[in-house]
């Protein structure tokens, strides 16, 4: 019996995009390089992606606030996740997804998005186009975050300080009101201007 | 990386030093460095508001560290030769894994306190930040900004990776 999973993961480390990652020394590069192929594939299989979290942060910043892990928020998780394993990835007992040749982790993560859809930014990496959480939504994010106070409060100021002259205030103090968060969103944006 | 390499280190050690304006020639000379890189570094420091230039007689550019982020470099600076014995290797010091075990460092103590004292989350950003050596942060994110910048161009509001 032809074993079908084997056989596309088998076409999937001979394509010409493994290839790519592979020869990717950098591995923030390799790691965005393979999320916006994925969010491609993806689209073909009629998913939407967002790319969400710390990872979404580290785009922002170029790797300079790293994490281990991807945040992959799409709209249907039994696909993607087919996908994942096609792709040589095998789901982790914490639930995340690793590729141990790629040395990538992604977290799926399943819809509703609690960001505004319309301000996701887009970026092209290659010939695939990823959609990224905005900013606004980012901070308030970290800020209402309690897993890691020191790390979710040096992403918020890092991404007010970086977007401090794009950013939409209006938006994201309803969305801080929204969140209950309106007093460290001010302390942060007091901190980021000081610095 | 902004502050990494040996040529931006010694720029921003200069300048730091320096107790007035000095031209890229000038920097280049004390410590020894490649004129060209010299004021290309300078050129990039100044786009993203860590020195101030002023247009001088016959028509030499000097540079200062600004008041800003450049005093920030400044101060992080200090605050690791103060911290380390040894010579400063800023590019490893500013690296994601070096980070990440600073962090982790953090955390781990974090969690210590915690275990006594309750959760973490009523702390003020100010008691937050004041576990990072002064002016790392502000480091880190001026070097965000032009590491994003080389990496990225923006066209009709998308990002693209360069090639």
């Amino acid at each position: 019996m032809i074993n079908l999973e084997a056989e596309t993961r088998d076409r999937f480390k001979t394509s010409p995009e493994y290839k790519d990652l592979k020869q990717e020394q950098d591995l923030f590069k390799r790691r965005i390089q393979f999320i916006a192929f994925l969010t491609e594939k993806l689209k073909e299989e009629g998913v939407d992606a967002i790319l969400v979290g710390g990872e979404a942060i580290d785009l922002y910043t170029a790797g300079n606030f790293a994490t281990s892990d991807i945040d992959l928020l799409v709209t249907n998780r039994a696909v993607t996740e087919k996908l994942l394993n096609k792709f040589g990835f095998g789901k982790e007992v914490n639930g995340l997804w690793f590729n141990k040749d790629l040395n990538i982790v992604i977290q799926v993560i399943p819809e509703p998005y609690s960001g505004d859809p319309a301000r996701l930014r887009k970026f092209r990496i290659k010939d695939f186009e990823l959609r990224v959480a905005a900013p606004e939504d980012l901070i308030a994010n970290r800020l209402y975050s309690k897993s890691n106070p020191q790390r979710d409060s040096e992403q918020a100021i890092a991404l007010l300080k970086i977007f401090a002259d794009s950013i939409d205030n209006t938006y994201l103090n309803k969305v801080a009101k929204r969140d209950n968060i309106e007093d460290v969103l001010a302390e942060a944006g007091e901190y980021a201007s000081k610095i | 990386m902004l502050f990494g390499g040996k040529t931006r280190f010694a720029i921003l050690e200069a300048l730091a030093e320096a107790e007035q304006p000095m031209t890229a020639y000038q920097i280049a000379m004390t410590k020894g460095l490649d004129p060209a890189a010299t004021y290309r570094c300078l050129t990039e420091f100044a786009e993203f508001g860590i020195v101030e230039s002023k247009i001088k007689k016959r028509n030499q550019i000097s540079y200062k560290l600004s008041g800003g982020t450049g005093k920030a470099a400044a101060t992080f600076l200090r605050s690791l030769e103060q911290k380390t014995s040894e010579s400063v290797d800023l590019e490893k010091w500013l690296s994601p894994e070096m980070q990440a075990e600073r962090r982790a460092k953090i955390v781990r103590l974090e969690q210590l306190k915690s275990s006594f004292k309750g959760a973490d989350e009523t702390k003020g950003i100010e008691e937050l930040m004041s576990k990072r050596v002064a002016g790392e942060l502000s480091a880190l994110i001026a070097s965000s900004q032009i590491a994003f910048n080389e990496l990225f161009k923006q066209e009709d509001g998308t990002f693209i990776l360069r090639a």
